[in-house]
């Protein structure tokens, strides 16, 4: 299943919050088994869309670009851009 | 480093982050200045231990700004303030 570019940037940021919101919680609770393996999932469900999305669309950071004679971060469209964002 | 230590020794007894150090009645004894006489402490604030539960699915959440279903209280501003 491929989603396309907008569906896949908004799990990746509804993902990135869960995992954010929950590291805050585990600052604070850092024996919480529950909270631990919650953390673990949405982690690695990221991981995933992450991949799939640099691997359809590109780059998500310029740490991420793959090496190449020139300079492909800039062959996406600049993260401002309507076309890089997913709609709230 | 002496407030350090107790710090760590603190934060280690309690397992994890925490409060640096306990406070007594005497660190939040008002003042003469502020006009109270009767030893009321001029602000105390308390901090349940929260608990992971109701947690919201993803989309929710992000919607929300936490996942916590505990910790969603949304203001809504109405013409006689913010209730």
């Amino acid at each position: 299943m491929t989603m396309c570019r907008h569906d896949l940037m908004r799990e990746i940021q509804t993902l990135s919050f869960a995992c954010h919101d929950t590291a805050l919680y585990l600052d604070g609770h850092p024996n919480d088994a529950r909270a631990l393996s919650y953390f673990n999932a949405q982690n690695a469900k990221l991981t995933d869309a992450v991949a799939q999305y640099e691997n359809n669309f590109g780059p998500l950071t310029a740490n991420s670009i793959e090496y190449s004679d020139s300079w492909t971060w800039i062959d996406g469209p600049w993260p401002w851009k309507y076309e890089a964002n997913a709609e709230m | 480093m002496k407030q350090y230590n107790q710090y760590r020794n603190m934060t280690e007894r309690r397992g994890g982050m925490s409060m640096p150090y306990s406070a007594t009645r005497a660190d939040v004894f008002t003042p003469a200045q502020y006009g109270v006489t009767s030893g009321e402490p001029l602000a105390m604030v308390y901090c349940p231990e929260s608990a992971f539960t109701d947690i919201y699915d993803d989309a929710e959440g992000l919607d929300k700004g936490t996942i916590f279903a505990d910790l969603f209280f949304p203001f809504e501003a109405t013409c006689g303030g913010v209730r």
